[in-house]
């Protein structure tokens, strides 16, 4: 018999999150090894009326970052400038990431992102992106006779 | 987060100065009251609990790059530090600690020969 939709829909989310920590642990590793390969790291959070991609990426100036979407993927550009080296210091230690950055992160077709909006506080990025009306949960009343 | 992680270790950058060691890291999230930083035995510590921007309740994560958390960094300097007089700052998630060295008596001493 063939599985209900939802106990489908169960197995491939279990798959999904399967997948997810495969490369989570992929990414770790490349990390590890070609340095700041994923930088800044991302997270992203979904509501019943938005979704919100954060980047933690301390020490910017908000000019250096350059926000935009294309074809449904959000890209994150930015560029990060070394530590003024203090004068006659020898530098030890530079774990810190520098240089220019691509981020992608690829939305789903229902937001809406001509009502996008950014902030950045504390090094995080914090980027809203509306769900258009269609795809917002909508509550239907049942009426009666 | 579960209890039994470990605490993550925020990316560092270390100079050597002739008059202090400048010290720093990446502590996005945090402000002056969620870092604690000690000087002790030639090392620098620097711990701190990051506030996560707000999210509202029904937010579900997708994605999780970034882990969030405490996070904790020991950085060996040397023996020479002079924790009384060291500063810290912390400007857009990022914290400088600055630490002066010491003063040796580099006072030049002739010795006669009898």
């Amino acid at each position: 018999m063939a599985p209900l939709w939802h106990e489908s829909f169960g197995e491939w989310s279990g798959l999904q999150r399967e997948m997810n920590r495969w490369l989570e642990a992929a990414r770790q590793t490349m990390d590890q090894v070609v340095g700041h390969f994923t930088w800044p790291p991302i997270n992203t959070y979904e509501t019943p009326e938005e979704v919100i991609v954060t980047a933690e990426a301390p020490g910017m100036d908000v000019s250096e970052f350059e926000l935009s979407v294309q074809n449904q993927t959000l890209l994150i550009r930015s560029a990060r400038k070394p530590f003024a080296q203090p004068e006659g210091a020898r530098c030890l230690r530079n774990e810190r990431a520098e240089g220019k950055f691509d981020r992608a992160v690829v939305l789903p077709a229902t937001l809406d992102t001509a009502g996008i909006s950014a902030r950045y506080d504390r090094g995080i990025l914090v980027v809203r992106i509306p769900k258009v009306a269609a795809a917002r949960p909508r509550k239907i009343v049942v009426e009666e006779g | 987060m579960s209890g039994c992680e470990s605490k993550r270790t925020p990316a560092v950058d270390v100079y050597d100065g002739d008059e202090a060691w400048t010290v720093v890291v990446d502590v996005p999230g945090c402000v002056k009251d969620d870092v604690d930083i000690t000087v002790a035995d030639g090392k620098l510590v620097v711990e701190g609990r990051p506030q996560r921007p707000d999210m509202p309740a029904s937010a579900v994560a997708q994605r999780r790059e970034a882990a969030g958390g405490a996070f904790g960094r020991t950085i060996a300097l040397d023996g020479s530090l002079d924790a009384s007089l060291a500063t810290a700052k912390i400007d857009r998630g990022v914290l400088t600690v600055w630490i002066p060295k010491r003063r040796e008596t580099k006072a030049e001493r002739k010795i006669v020969i009898d």
